[in-house]
Formats: structure tokens, sequence, C-alpha cells
């Protein structure tokens, strides 16, 4: 009579199925037209499979379909568990400098070469590793200076401080620096799925999975913060434990996403207010995993939306994450209050 | 043979920051026994909430002493401490879309397994504390459709199914109609003998407080005292608290006149 735990059990079916589709669909769209009969030959390694169709398939597609998942599912989370922390439906993984930081970092390698005498980015792990290195200080720096905040809205601030801070770095490395390289960062702000090779698509997925495990001792006390930290600490809850917890999750998962794919924007905020309205309920324990999947559905969808194609080019992910997703959310909000005031 | 349920022993109670505290209240020391309920009153900013988020252990006591069952709170974990004090709180909290029932049953959080399992106990717990609220008819309602009322007795349902032997209320019928005002006090007094439970309720529903409770606690000008409704001292202090020109305690009646 309650919680229904059945019609949970019947959405949560109806979205895997959903998400087999996307995936499906995002391993059909590309620049080469792949037909279905021939992906299907590929999957049952049937003998007449076509040899080019099934390295492109194995070698990008199914690498980048992979990616999506792993980072709608990371970036759904995390930004589930960071709006019940800060108990504030408008913030995200990014808010704790994660993103401003990784950026800075990436910036700092593509274009302060003109700064400080060249440095190397040649290497294909130079730019995923200046990027967690950019979002792992400004990280830090974060948490020291809020380690004996108690109230979590000046951490919040503490947070968009520091982020409009290194945003203003970059804008004055940009300021500073040749038409060339910064083509190179705004690329990398744009965001892309499709240069992960399958070493970097199973590290990814490990450091998803590792921290979706690392969730599960605090999904009770995610459920109590929704009544308040007061409240919260009544009920035996420890607010730090949750605290240190809650960010090492949501930077581990930010931190290894944006070094990898960029920092996709709109995801982490959005997933976890479409999930809201689908479930109507706020439960962690339905809440993490829906988050999780339907995150990955949206991304695989917007991933297959930037073949679209403009000629043989590719949108970028980050544009279309924005421009499809935002007009959903406001669609889902908008029809929600018309459903309440009847 | 009564025994003492919560106790405080020369508490400085106030708030503070690293530089500067501001104490509000100077060597409070009471003893509430078990199955009594207490109403706590005083004048607004007098330290009501004050005094029950430092029993709660929500702010730390400037100096002095509070024990729970004979044992300092300060040495208990707050996993303990949720077994042992459960809260009514007067902020409001945030819209959430968490429903009703979902509301009540986390004040089983401190019962339940590592995941939140509802075991046939639990549930039988939040289902008796909803129908002594009165809160049954709303339990597939989102907590923020509710009005400010009905919210505060979902809000006591929730301390109900905590089932601690002491239940601290900061202003818990702040927002409710007549009706619910009495029966708010009625089951908590009644739940209070039948289960030997500490009720100590902060209110300014003085009639109430001087018709139900078996002891009341009255803080004024950073003094307490505590006694018996029918106690004339306390009578007397209660008067001098609240006694303007347009309230008058009618001795006969024991209760204030407007």
């Amino acid at each position: 009579m309650y919680i229904s735990g059945q019609k949970h059990q019947s959405v949560f079916i109806g979205l895997l199925v959903i998400l087999i589709l996307a995936a499906i669909l995002n391993l059909y769209s590309g620049s080469i037209a792949i037909p279905l009969k021939d992906i299907w030959n590929i999957i049952t390694s049937d003998p007449t499979r076509s040899e080019n169709y099934e390295y492109i398939l194995t070698e990008y597609r199914l690498p980048k379909t992979i990616t999506s998942i792993v980072i709608g599912f990371g970036l759904g989370i995390s930004g589930l568990i960071i709006q019940t922390f800060f108990r504030n439906p408008l913030t995200g993984p990014f808010v704790l400098g994660i993103s401003s930081g990784a950026s800075l970092g990436v910036a700092l390698l593509i274009m302060g070469g003109s700064l400080f005498g060249s440095i190397h980015h040649l290497y294909s792990l130079s730019t995923p590793i200046a990027a967690s290195l950019g979002s792992f200080i400004v990280l830090s720096i974060v948490m020291i200076t809020a380690r004996n905040i108690r109230n979590t809205m000046s951490i919040l601030i503490i947070g968009l401080m520091f982020g409009s801070f290194t945003t203003a770095i970059i804008s004055v490395l940009s300021y500073f620096s040749s038409a060339n390289e910064l083509q190179q960062y705004i690329f990398w702000s744009l965001g892309s799925l499709s240069n992960l090779r399958w070493t970097d698509v199973s590290l990814l997925t490990g450091i998803v999975m590792i921290s979706s495990v690392g969730l599960l001792p605090i999904i009770k006390s995610l459920d109590a913060l929704l009544l308040g930290e007061n409240y919260a600490r009544s009920m035996g809850i420890s607010i730090k434990k949750t605290q240190t917890i809650v960010f090492l999750i949501t930077s581990l998962l930010t931190g290894s996403i944006t070094a990898f794919v960029g920092p996709i924007a709109f995801i982490g905020l959005a997933i976890p207010h479409i999930t809201r309205l689908i479930f109507k309920t706020s439960t962690h324990k339905i809440l993490i995993p829906a988050v999780g999947i339907i995150g990955a559905i949206i991304m695989l969808i917007c991933d297959s939306l930037t073949h679209i194609s403009v000629g043989s080019k590719t949108l970028p992910i980050n544009a279309i994450t924005s421009i499809f997703g935002a007009p959903i959310v406001i669609w889902l909000l908008v029809a929600k209050s018309k459903t309440t005031r009847s | 043979m009564t025994q003492s349920a919560l106790k405080s022993t020369a508490l400085d109670i106030g708030f503070g920051t690293s530089k500067k505290t501001t104490c509000i209240c100077r060597q409070v020391s009471f003893n509430l026994n078990k199955g009594e309920l207490v109403c706590l009153l005083g004048r607004n900013g007098s330290g009501k909430s004050t005094l029950l988020k430092t029993l709660s252990k929500i702010l730390p006591p400037l100096s002095g002493s509070i024990e729970i069952y004979e044992k300092n709170i300060k040495n208990v974990s707050s996993k303990e401490l949720a077994l042992l004090i459960s809260v009514v709180l007067t902020e409001k909290t945030l819209e959430t879309s968490l429903t009703v029932y979902e509301t009540i049953a986390l004040g089983r959080q401190p019962h339940t397994n590592w995941i939140g399992k509802l075991s046939n106990n639990d549930i039988n717990h939040i289902e008796a504390s909803m129908a002594l609220t009165e809160t049954k008819d709303l339990s597939n309602k989102l907590t923020h459709q509710l009005s400010d009322g009905q919210l505060q007795r979902v809000m006591i349902a929730r301390a109900l199914a905590q089932d601690t032997p002491v239940i601290l209320l900061d202003e818990p019928t702040s927002h409710l109609d007549i009706h619910h005002k009495i029966n708010t006090f009625r089951i908590l007094s009644k739940i209070c003998k039948k289960t030997q439970k500490t009720v100590l309720i902060s209110t300014h529903e003085i009639n109430l407080a001087l018709k139900n409770s078996d002891r009341l606690l009255l803080i004024d000008q950073s003094e307490l005292s505590i006694g018996k409704p029918n106690d004339t001292k306390i009578q007397k202090r209660l008067t001098t608290i609240f006694n303007s020109e347009d309230i008058r305690y009618d001795l006969n009646t024991n209760q204030f006149v407007f």
C-alpha cells in the first residue's frame, strides 16, 4: 500500500530495456553507416561478418558506447549525492572546483607554453594527467579552506569562489595564448568521448565501479540528510564521515571523467532532477541505481545525437548535452507543476 | 523508585564562534525522571531551543555536564545517542520528494541494518506512531505538499517511531489546530506514562502545559526553575514571566486568561 516496490521494479525493467536500445542506437550511429544486420553478425560472430566493420565497431564504437554508459552513470550519481549533501538542487558535481581545477590544469598545459616555456603535451596521457592534477589541487585547497566550517552552504560558496578564481586565470592565459593553442583548449573543453582506448575505458569503468560500491555505506546517511543536518545527527549519522565519503567519491568520479572526456556539462545537474520526477521518491536505495541508469541512457542518446552529421564532423558532446537536455528538464518541471496544481 | 533519565549539572548553555561566545543560561542544573512529561516555558529568545539543542548534543555545552541514563553524553557515540534521544526541531525541512511514510520510516534508522531494511517490528512502530498522530491518511503524500501543521505532526510521528526513552520537542504544536494541539499533549503524556519515557516539550501553550505536564521547567533571564504546576513558587514565577497588562493568571482555575 505504501511504497509500491513493484511499480519501481517495472520502471527499472523499462529503463534497462531503454538502456539496451540506446546502446544499440549508439553502436549504430557514426560517420560510417554500418547496417544493423552487420552489427548483428558481428555480435553473433557470424562467419560472414565484415572485418572492416568489426574493426570500427570493436575499436571505436564499442569503447565509445561503454564510455558513454560509464560517464553517464558516474556523473549522475555524483550529481545526486552532491545535491543531497548540500540540500541544494542547483548544485552539481562541479561545485567543489573540480571542473575548474581540471580546466586550469589543461589550460596551463596547452596555453601555458608561451608563458612558461614549452611543455611537451604530445603524449596521449598528458591531458588526463594535467586535468587530474588540476582538479586534485583545486579540490584540496577547497577542502583545506573548508575543513573547519560546519555550515555546508559556506563550503558551497567557497567552492564556487575558487571556481571563478580559476576561470579568471584561464581567461588571462587565453588572452596571452596563440590562436592555435586557444583552439586546442576549446576543443578539449567541448568534451569528446571518441579518443578513448580500451585501457582508458577499463580504467574509467573500474573507478566508477569502485566509487559506486563506496557509496553503499552512506545510503542511510544520505536519506537522513534529506531532513537536514540536525535531524540526521539526531538519528546517529556522522556528518563529518558522510562529508568525507561524499567529497572523496565525487572528486574521484568527476575528476577522472573530466580528465578523460573533458568537462561534461549538464548531466550531473539534470539527471537527478529527471530521475526524481520519474520515480517520485528521494530514497537513495532507489535513486542511486536509477540516476545511474538514466544518466547512462541520456549520455548514450546525446552521444548518438552528435553524429546527426554536419558533413563528416561530429558535434561537440558538451553542446549536445545542454541543447537537448535543458529543454527536457524545463519541460518536466513545467509539466510537474501543472499536475500538482490541479 | 523513580530513576533519573536526563540530568544536567552546572550546565552553561549558549553558542559561539572561536572568538566570541554568547552564554544564554548559566549553571543550569535539573533532573528529569523516567515516565515524566515536563514542559519548558519561557519568553521568545530566553534559550529554550538552545537548551534542547544542547541536551540533544546538537550544540556543545559551554561548560558543565549532561547525563543520560547515568552516562555522560560526551562519552555516548552518536549512534548510541540516537537510540536514547529523539528530537522534533523547529527548523523547516527542505522541500524534498520524500513521502510521509518514508519520512516517518527514517525515524527507524538507528534500529535498521546497514542498508536500512525495515523489519516487521519497524513497520509496526511506524504504523503505530502514524495512528497516534493521525497521519495515516497522509502516508502517500509528498512532504512538500503538506501544510505546516500536517508536517509538524509527521515530524512528531517520526520522533515517536524512533522509539527512544527520551523525547525532546521544540515547539511541536506551534502550527497545529486546537484539536491536534490537545491531541499531541495527550498522546505524549499517555506514551510517557505507559512506556516510562521522558518527554521534554518547549511550548508557548501555557494552559495546555499547566494541565498536562508533571513538572514545569521555567527559563527566564538566564535563570531556570523547575517544579510542579501546582507549586506556588512556580506559579508565582510564571506570573512574573508572562504577566502583562493583557493577560492575567487565574489562581482558581489554574490557567492564564486573556
